[in-house]
């Protein structure tokens, strides 16, 4: 199981990662709070 | 909520060496989904219970959808959020189930589905996309692209909410799924005055 906990972290960040990136092109969160974009999502 | 978050985050990326930024990002990402996910349980229990389940989940995804795009008005916290969340989607899905079962309700619903779209669609064509203070909006490359968004979105829902109000003539159960998005639609565009409101005080 210990060998398996990092690759399932990693797929985890990259879907995270994938649904912030999409959160990031639209106007805001798709519910009523909006939290402080990370800078580098932010547009410039 | 926030901290739940931040622990998962923090367990997430601290086997992946991952700097501040990056984690900041997984967060801003995980956030997102523990947010769908929870209204979604929620809003699936109510509609289970109450017997609206699908017109629970038509709101919750006709508001999501068209938010996404024109921006809206937002809670101070993040329980403040899912507060407001679950009471809209479960006040509209009820109403979407139950109205056309009043005294001429069938016949209201066939007044207020063009009325409620036609209004928040005004509405939307005049303010969005509205951006907020964690989320600002400075390219008007973006600006464009959210409009045209949602726009389309309008249009997609507009041509759906026709085919169901036709064929609801056949069979009027299926009003309440119009009266959804429409009400959806109305209610989005309520909370863009309301952000624009916010914005101006």
């Amino acid at each position: 199981m210990k060998k398996y906990f990092k690759p399932l972290m990693a797929v985890a960040a990259m879907v995270c990662s994938f649904v912030a990136t999409t959160m990031a092109s639209s106007a805001c969160m798709i519910f009523y709070y909006q939290p402080e974009e990370p800078k580098s999502l932010q547009d410039r | 909520m926030e901290t739940f978050v931040n622990k998962l985050a923090s367990i997430i990326t601290s086997p992946l060496q991952y700097d501040e930024e990056k984690r900041a990002v997984v967060q801003y990402g995980l956030f997102a989904i523990i947010q769908i996910v929870i209204v979604a349980i929620i809003i699936s229990s109510f509609g289970a219970l109450t017997g609206c389940f699908l017109e629970c989940w038509i709101v919750y995804l006709t508001v999501a959808i068209l938010r996404k795009s024109t921006g809206g008005a937002h809670a101070r916290t993040s329980n403040g959020c899912l507060l407001v969340s679950v009471i809209v989607i479960a006040i509209l899905g009820l109403l979407s189930r139950y109205l056309y079962l009043m005294p001429y309700g069938f016949e209201i619903c066939l007044f207020l589905c063009p009325f409620t779209f036609f209004t928040g669609c005004l509405i939307i064509y005049k303010f969005a996309p509205v951006d907020s203070k964690n989320k600002p909006l400075k390219s008007e490359k973006k600006i464009k692209n959210l409009r045209k968004q949602s726009f389309i979105t309008l249009l997609f829902y507009a041509i759906i909410t026709c085919l169901i109000v036709l064929y609801s003539l056949h069979n009027r159960h299926y009003i309440g799924f119009a009266v959804g998005i429409t009400l959806s639609v109305l209610w989005q565009s309520i909370t863009l005055l309301i952000a624009v409101a916010n914005k101006n005080w």
